[in-house]
């Protein structure tokens, strides 16, 4: 069962457009967003949570949002806070209160102990990280059974980072919930995602389970020399580098692989790396 | 319901503003500016420039945190937030009337002005009536750009302001003949000055719930 399915959604700038994005968010799971930047992930994102106008139909729990706005289920957490920078916390529970239908201030306040938040900080005073940890207590304490998190961990350091998976993983523990956690730091999913989605200049590039995600391609490495023995159709980017080429294919395409090419290992993040690269 | 919601939570983001400092300076600038020129109206004036301050830092907090998106994400609907807003500066203009004409009529005591009464009677609806248009061509320009591009543009109504002041000068009689219709025909004089208003408040609503639903954050 999926929590959330996007069909044909488009939406148009003056230098972007998403391209017919059609994806699904699987019930109980967590869900990778991934991409360069500028791609079209929050775009999408901001369409799911209705920021924005968009063609196509986001349908979460059999609803269409477009037509029946009713997002008090999803807790987000993107780059910006969305609170008063001149709030203290005591102002953020209030308005918190006043927004959201079934706030639950004691769990609010027992996160933020655990968080290490101070009460009487002031948003503006909070670092990156705590403002992150302050939007995961908001989001935690209005009972979401969708998280959407943009970019949540750019800019935290590695133990907090590990934290806030942690944090993910114990969210994930009831089986109702789910996530989709978008992000270009491909090591936090390597560990949580149960799902990749691969977006790539407003289209969705490929959407499947972690695991197929990582088989449908491979990696080759070869010498200068041999770079042009390869079948160009089954090239999805490359790299040359000073004494050897990285080819991204499709596993389906390269069954056999020539002695000439040595298989790398295949990451997420070189997927990235290598996706759409010509040079 | 969700009007009401956006009206708590539009003064919740304003909060740490409403401080004491700013209450010390209201009345202080109230008392100075009513001294020098003896006249208790003052009063009110000044405190009016507090309530057109007020009704914008909804937009400009608003902007500066993306609080917006945050009232989309409590589902509500744009056009509860216009409504809101317009209830919000509704409020401050009348607050800020109520402490304005104590203030007036405390400074007429102490300075034994008489006639307190009459001159209240007469211009705290106009004030009230002026102070809100200026908000009602204020507001469209926020909701569409924004504080920040649209503070600029907000400038407008005042400048249209400072030009009906200079017309007499340029139209003398015309406008002693107009003013003199106006206080033969006081009736006429006040249901224009209320048609006036509800014209205003009806396009400045529609515009802003247009340009507010058309938004993307």
């Amino acid at each position: 069962m999926n929590r959330v399915e996007i069909k044909n959604l488009n939406k148009k700038y003056s230098n972007f457009s998403l391209k017919n994005v059609t994806f699904s968010i699987p019930n109980g799971y967590v869900t990778g967003f991934i991409g360069k930047n500028g791609m079209g992930k929050t775009t999408t994102i901001k369409s799911i949570i209705s920021l924005n106008h968009y063609d196509g139909s986001v349908i979460f729990s059999n609803t269409n949002l477009h037509e029946n706005f009713d997002n008090q289920k999803i807790g987000v957490i993107m780059d910006d806070s969305f609170l008063a920078k001149d709030w203290d916390i005591t102002l953020v529970n209030k308005a918190m209160k006043v927004g959201y239908d079934n706030w639950n201030e004691e769990l609010f306040y027992s996160y933020l102990i655990r968080f290490s938040i101070n009460k009487k900080m002031k948003v503006k005073e909070l670092s990156r990280g705590m403002k992150i940890k302050l939007m995961l207590a908001i989001a935690l304490s209005h009972r979401a059974e969708l998280l959407v998190l943009d970019e949540p961990t750019s800019g935290l350091d590695p133990s907090m980072r590990e934290e806030f998976c942690e944090i993910i993983s114990e969210y994930m523990e009831d089986e109702n919930h789910t996530v989709l956690f978008s992000t270009h730091i491909t090591q936090d999913l390597e560990s949580i995602a149960d799902y990749i989605v691969f977006i790539d200049e407003g289209k969705i590039i490929l959407s499947l389970e972690k695991d197929e995600f990582l088989e449908y391609f491979k990696i080759l490495k070869c010498d200068l020399e041999h770079q042009n023995t390869i079948n160009e159709s089954a090239v999805l980017g490359k790299k040359i580098n000073q004494h050897s080429v990285e080819f991204l294919v499709r596993a389906d395409d390269m069954k056999a692989v020539s002695n000439k090419f040595i298989e790398d290992k295949v990451s997420i993040d070189r997927i990235m790396v290598l996706y759409g690269r010509k040079k | 319901m969700n009007t009401i919601k956006v009206f708590k939570l539009d003064l919740l983001s304003i909060k740490p503003y409403l401080t004491l400092k700013n209450l010390v300076i209201f009345i202080g600038l109230s008392v100075i500016y009513t001294a020098l020129s003896k006249n208790p109206a003052t009063a009110i004036a000044v405190s009016q420039m507090f309530a057109l301050l007020f009704s914008s830092y909804p937009f400009m907090v608003g902007e500066g945190a993306g609080i917006d998106p945050l009232y989309r994400i409590f589902v509500i609907e744009p056009g509860d937030v216009v409504k809101g807003r317009y209830l919000i500066a509704g409020a401050f203009v009348v607050i800020s009337l109520i402490f304005g004409t104590v203030l007036s009529l405390i400074i007429s005591q102490i300075y034994s002005i008489k006639g307190i009464l009459d001159m209240l009677l007469l211009n705290v609806p106009i004030i009230f009536l002026v102070i809100t248009i200026i908000i009602f061509l204020e507001y469209p320009i926020y909701f569409k750009y924004g504080y920040m591009k649209g503070r600029t543009l907000a400038g407008v109504p005042f400048m249209f302001l400072g030009i009906a002041f200079m017309v007499p000068n340029f139209f003398p009689e015309f406008v002693k003949m107009i003013l003199k219709f106006f206080v033969m025909n006081k009736g006429i004089c006040i249901i224009s000055l209320v048609l006036i208003w509800i014209i205003t408040l009806c396009i400045s609503y529609t515009h802003s719930n247009k340009v507010y639903s058309e938004r993307d954050f």
